[in-house]
């Protein structure tokens, strides 16, 4: 639920391909440089109504499950 | 101007900043800025708590009015700093490269003001939920670490995105850059290369020459092939021998970082005019002249307000 949800905002606002998205994928290989991940971020926050800050322990997409999970 | 929002919230006159210029925007400068009436900044760049410590109180046997530290926040001694800031109970603090959301809960209660540099719209909102009181929106004409936005592109989109002051920076020298700051929205400026050759400041001479002696298309920026460290600086030996190794098949993000390293300190201290890295904006082609501060803050100031009346 979490994770289509996250590949559906990432698909939004970068070119890349969806369907190849896992909980392992890093967001380094997206291509998403430090603004990307604040915007992506802020998206995220505001579908889930969290607040996630950028740090050096989200490495993941699965990191970012993890966190929206404890932070609901 | 009189009922300016920046200037009730800093308890200044002008509403004019001064970039925190890593190894130039030291207590000398930063005092002279705020006894003009403007906000000056103490860089605390990669440095540990002794020095801002050290730096803090000189500025306070300098001046009593407001003034700020930036502090940088990939800087090894973040942590350090931000605690030093709130023992010495700063009044304001600006920070770079980064969220300050870490150290947000200790400086809200220390009752410190605090107004990150955003280059993007998300992270101006982000700034905001952190309890800044306002952000200083930077576009990519200024000198050091920038992003892709230029000033004329991201301010009035920070403007319309966030309900807390916006203070614009990049690109902007003198009066016509700070009343069209005012038209995109901003309620101030903050300006570093026009104060680098302040008569106050003590970098090397050599760095003001290269930047009073620099034309429009005098700077560029180096490491944006890695999106990581874009930086601009103005072109020379060193920052053409960078882009050459950058754009090199083999080279690494790793070979980057290394590329940089005591580059700018070179050139502030040193004046190393080949082996330095001279960190300064695109308006460099128009800062032609060595001013004291209080000059430098009336004349943009004042510029700024005749433009104004005249809009009006």
């Amino acid at each position: 639920m979490e994770l289509e949800k996250i590949k559906e905002i990432i698909a939004d606002s970068v070119d890349f391909d969806v369907e190849s998205i896992t909980e392992d994928t890093r967001f380094d290989s997206m291509g998403l440089d430090s603004l990307d991940i604040v915007e992506l971020l802020m998206q995220i926050d505001e579908e889930f109504g969290t607040e996630t800050e950028p740090n050096a322990s989200l490495v993941t997409v699965g990191d970012l499950i993890a966190h929206i999970r404890e932070s609901k | 101007m009189r009922d300016n929002e920046l200037c009730r919230l800093l308890g200044i006159e002008k509403p004019i900043i001064q970039g925190g210029m890593a190894w130039i925007a030291d207590a000398k400068l930063a005092a002279a800025v705020s006894e003009a009436g403007g906000l000056g900044i103490i860089s605390a760049m990669n440095a540990g708590a002794d020095y801002v410590a050290d730096q803090i109180d000189k500025i306070r046997t300098l001046t009593d009015k407001p003034f700020g530290v930036n502090v940088m926040l990939m800087s090894p001694h973040a942590d350090e700093v931000a605690r030093i800031l709130v023992h010495k109970k700063v009044p304001v603090v600006t920070t770079g490269a980064g969220s300050p959301s870490k150290y947000m809960p200790e400086w809200l209660a220390a009752g410190i003001t605090v107004m990150p540099v955003v280059a993007s719209v998300a992270m101006a909102k982000n700034a905001e939920r952190c309890g800044a009181a306002a952000v200083i929106a930077e576009g990519q004409e200024s000198g050091g670490h920038i992003g892709e936005l230029t000033t004329l592109t991201l301010v009035p989109q920070v403007c319309d995105a966030v309900n807390i002051p916006v203070v614009a920076a990049g690109g902007i020298a003198d009066g016509r850059g700070m009343a069209a700051a005012f038209m995109l929205g901003a309620v101030g400026v903050q300006m570093g290369t026009r104060f680098l050759v302040a008569k106050e400041c003590g970098v090397h001479q050599t760095y003001k020459d290269m930047v009073l002696k620099a034309s429009d298309i005098s700077t560029v920026v180096t490491g944006r092939r890695f999106q990581a460290s874009s930086c601009r600086c103005i072109k020379n030996k060193f920052s053409r021998g960078f882009l050459k190794t950058e754009y090199l098949p083999e080279t690494t993000a790793e070979d980057i970082a290394e590329l940089g390293v005591g580059a700018l300190r070179l050139a502030a201290v040193e004046g190393d005019r080949d082996r330095g890295c001279f960190l300064a904006g695109q308006i460099s082609g128009m800062v032609n002249r060595e001013m004291t501060a209080r000059e430098i803050v009336d004349e943009v100031y004042n510029g700024c307000i005749s433009l104004l009346k005249g809009a009006n």
